[in-house]
């Protein structure tokens, strides 16, 4: 409001505050003309300056219009006193008009904004009764009852009837009363809903309006019965009403928050208020709700990220679209009436909110990728941990509780990443070399050994990386490890089992060796000796010589045997000629113990098929050597990709799988073609072994 | 028994020799060439120990001794006989080749070698004085 206007505003009401005067000043009927004068000049006046001041003040809030409105229609109230019948009964019809603007006053209060319900319902029925009411009394009746001899007469009489005036003066105190009442609810209701900031404003505003009200009603029903005592009530009327603008007043100026601008919601917002009950407040609708655009505008969640599916027509409420740069953010979903209403409202609210709401979209939706994420890291197979510039573990997914061997994520965050991860004899150097990377730590690798709160003896391989602030120092370092605890062993069993390979193919022919030395060789050099000695004796001595060319013959089918026996230790030859199934059925023919010999029926490729003979070689050479068994099964079968070969004894079982060289040999032979190898051998209860190896190794 | 002497005619009177293998049908073959060509075996043994034992007591002119042995080697049994001051000739035998011992029986004191697949009483009689 320019200067200018504020004058000439209050001019008028100057202008009409003299009218008043010399009204009441040359009434006729008046009888307390010095009260009346007073109250009209106090309160009038009083509202008039409080609400152009707030105007000026406070321009966007409607509270400085509807204080100036009361004001300015207050002074209308002393046109009851004109001596003229007319005029009085035209002032009999505007007198009560100030009332309209005065219930908008205090439930618009402190943001100036009614919202559609209940406050601008309860306007509009406070707008109907003042209007209706005085005339269709004056109907009926020259004067209203409050007014005893005070009064002008009515013009528009068209039948009296002190029953219908009664009737509807009686009417006219009730429709007040609850009038008041449902206002005086709807403030308390805001009261209780108010924040405490809030509530502050609206103290001092809502009990000398309160007040006012209640002493409306209170002199309402008083004026019924007795004249004087509603009269006597006067001044006390007089300094509460005065004084009810003044608070009004002081009670815009006070409240940031009360300025339902744009710019008001601006810095509510910056001020850290939640951006729903921001913008529901600016806007006037306590209902409103935010909707939150993600997948590039095609889709709504709320604050939470759930889906949000905006009203569709017809449904009483609507959507505003926020738009940032260009680009679909969000919404605005709001009482339909609104769109009707207030158009540039919302969408000035929805421009100035545009930049809150996608940063709040944004944390919805780093809030979604933050569970995403979260969601990784819990259930990563790998080590995944954050270590502060002190060498503190700040962070750690479940993988890396696991691997430290504690219980939980509280018994290892904060403590130093050495004392969790580091054996004590290597702790010294780990923290020379942590503290010699500072304050750069770069990127790393590292493989280290520790023993885990378990005991457990565990291998990672780290991989440390540093995480930078904007200034380029390093706020953490982010290690991921890999358990290779389990690789590491396997390595270290494939790497024992080829040296036992190797060992044991030595050992094998070694002991050919020894046996081709002791064995045929032997009898083969003695056999020369003799045929020598024979042959030397061929002349002198024929008998002797035939002896001795005897003896050479028993020892030359004795080598003979020797022989073949070594070869088909070396390799069975029929296996390579006839199959597995021939070898083992000669194998079974030449053991001591009966043996129930089931075989798989068909070619197994040539790996395998030496893998099962010796398998069974083996397994029945110890159950003849060590079982004392009276019988031993055999099957061979090949089901479902993969070869099963079980010797079963009925032996005296307690066959250690680990203590022998035989079974070892065995077990790497099958480990060899992917294969596993068990033997159980309850004491008294048999030994049975089991080769399993799959056939597409 | 009569005991050589460096004045006996060798087919008159014969050397005492012990046969030391642990193959019994070697022993037996070695004992029954042996005799046949003049040479009295006084005695046999299965292993080092015992040819250590029986060397002490037999004083044989001879020990015809296998490499390898179960206990000691033959190396071995010829470094300790004549250690003790008892000294028979020694010759080592085996059915591998001299080869396969590199200096070992050049250097370990015995008289020679010979491979048993090739024992003669010529053999032997070469190696000796």
């Amino acid at each position: 409001m320019s200067r200018n206007v504020f004058v000439l505003a209050a001019a008028v009401a100057l202008v009409e505050a003299a009218a008043a005067v010399a009204i009441v000043t040359t009434s006729d009927h008046e009888p307390h003309k010095v009260a009346t004068i007073a109250l009209a000049l106090t309160a009038g006046v009083s509202f008039v300056v409080s609400g152009l001041i707030a105007l000026r003040r406070r321009p966007e809030n409607r509270v400085g219009l509807y204080l100036a409105a009361v004001g300015y229609l207050w002074f209308l109230g002393a046109l009851g006193d004109a001596n003229n019948n007319t005029v009085w009964t035209v002032g009999m019809f505007l007198s009560n008009l100030a009332f309209i603007p005065f219930a908008a006053l205090v439930l618009a209060f402190p943001s100036g904004r009614l919202a559609p319900r209940p406050d601008r319902l309860l306007v509009a029925a406070t707008a109907a009764f003042v209007l209706i009411g005085p005339p269709l009394l004056l109907l009926f009746a020259d004067k209203p009852p409050s007014c005893g001899d005070s009064c002008g007469s009515s013009v528009i009489v068209v039948h009296r009837s002190p029953t219908t005036e009664h009737v509807i003066d009686i009417a006219g105190s009730v429709v007040t009363a609850v009038l008041i009442a449902l206002i005086v609810a709807v403030l308390f209701r805001r009261w209780r809903a108010a924040s405490v900031a809030l509530r502050r404003i609206m103290l001092p505003v809502y009990l000398a309006g309160a007040g006012a009200l209640v002493l409306l009603l209170v002199a309402n029903v008083l004026s019924s019965f007795s004249t004087r005592t509603a009269d006597a009530l006067g001044p006390v009327f007089l300094v509460f009403f005065g004084a009810v603008p003044i608070a009004f007043l002081l009670g815009v100026l006070r409240s940031r928050l009360a300025r339902s601008s744009v710019a008001g919601l601006a810095l509510a917002v910056g001020q850290g208020r939640q951006l729903r009950e921001a913008i529901a407040e600016a806007v006037g609708d306590p209902t409103l709700e935010l909707a939150y655009c993600v997948d590039d505008g095609d889709r709504f969640v709320d604050r939470e990220g759930r889906r949000f599916d905006l009203p569709a027509d017809g449904s009483g409420r609507a959507a505003t679209m926020v738009e940032l740069e260009g680009r679909r953010i969000g919404a605005l979903v709001h009482d339909d009436s609104l769109r009707e209403e207030e158009p540039e409202l919302v969408e000035s609210v929805a421009a100035t909110a545009a930049l809150a709401l996608d940063n709040e979209r944004l944390q919805a939706e780093l809030r979604t990728q933050y569970d995403f994420l979260t969601t990784i890291v819990d259930t990563a197979p790998s080590l995944l941990t954050s270590i502060d510039g002190d060498g503190r573990i700040r962070n750690l997914n479940p993988a890396t509780v696991e691997a430290s061997g504690y219980d939980s994520e509280a018994q290892v965050r904060g403590r130093f990443f050495w004392d969790v991860f580091i054996d004590r004899s290597e702790r010294e150097a780990v923290i020379g070399r942590f503290h010699a990377a500072a304050p750069d730590h770069p990127p790393a690798e590292y493989e280290n050994v520790f023993t885990n709160a378990r005991g457990e003896r565990r291998v990672i391989a780290w991989r440390s990386a540093p995480v930078l602030d904007d200034t380029g120092k390093v706020i953490r370092i982010v290690a991921g490890g890999l358990d290779i605890t389990e690789r590491k062993r396997q390595e270290e069993e494939l790497r024992a089992s080829r040296t036992r390979l190797v060992a044991a193919g030595d050992d094998a022919r070694r002991r050919l060796e020894r046996n081709l030395h002791d064995g045929a060789q032997q009898r083969l050099v003695s056999l020369s000796v003799a045929l020598r000695l024979a042959q030397s004796k061929l002349a002198s001595d024929p008998v002797a010589a035939g002896e001795l060319m005897e003896h050479a013959s028993v020892e030359l089918s004795v080598a003979l045997e020797e022989l073949r026996e070594l070869a088909r230790g070396i390799h069975p030859a029929v296996l390579t000629d006839r199959g597995l199934d021939a070898a083992l059925r000669s194998l079974a023919d030449r053991t001591p113990i009966p043996v129930d010999m089931r075989t798989a029926g068909r070619m197994l490729p040539a790996p395998i098929a030496a893998a099962a003979y010796y398998v069974v070689s083996e397994a029945i050479a110890n159950v003849v050597k060590h079982a004392h068994a009276s019988s031993i099964e055999v099957d061979v079968s090949a089901p479902n990709g993969r070869v099963l070969v079980e010797v079963a004894d009925d032996g005296v079982g307690g066959a250690d799988a680990t203590a022998g060289s035989g079974l070892r040999g065995l077990a790497d032979r099958v480990a060899v073609l992917d294969g596993r190898l068990r033997v159980e051998s309850p004491p008294a209860g048999g030994t049975r072994v089991v080769a399993e190896i799959p056939l597409e190794s | 028994m009569a005991v050589c002497t460096t004045t006996c005619d060798d087919d008159v009177v014969p050397r005492t020799v012990l046969v030391v293998d642990d193959h019994p049908s070697f022993r037996a073959t070695a004992r029954a060439l042996l005799e046949a060509e003049g040479f009295s075996v006084v005695g046999e043994a299965a292993d080092g120990a015992e040819a250590l034992a029986k060397t002490e007591e037999l004083h044989p002119d001879l020990v015809l001794l296998d490499i390898q042995l179960p206990d000691l080697d033959g190396f071995e049994i010829t470094r300790r006989l004549q250690a003790n001051g008892a000294s028979p000739a020694i010759v080592l035998v085996s059915s591998r080749d001299a080869a396969d011992y590199g200096d070992l029986i050049t250097t370990c004191g015995a008289r020679g070698f010979v491979p048993k697949g090739e024992l003669t009483g010529a053999a032997l009689r070469a190696l000796l004085p």
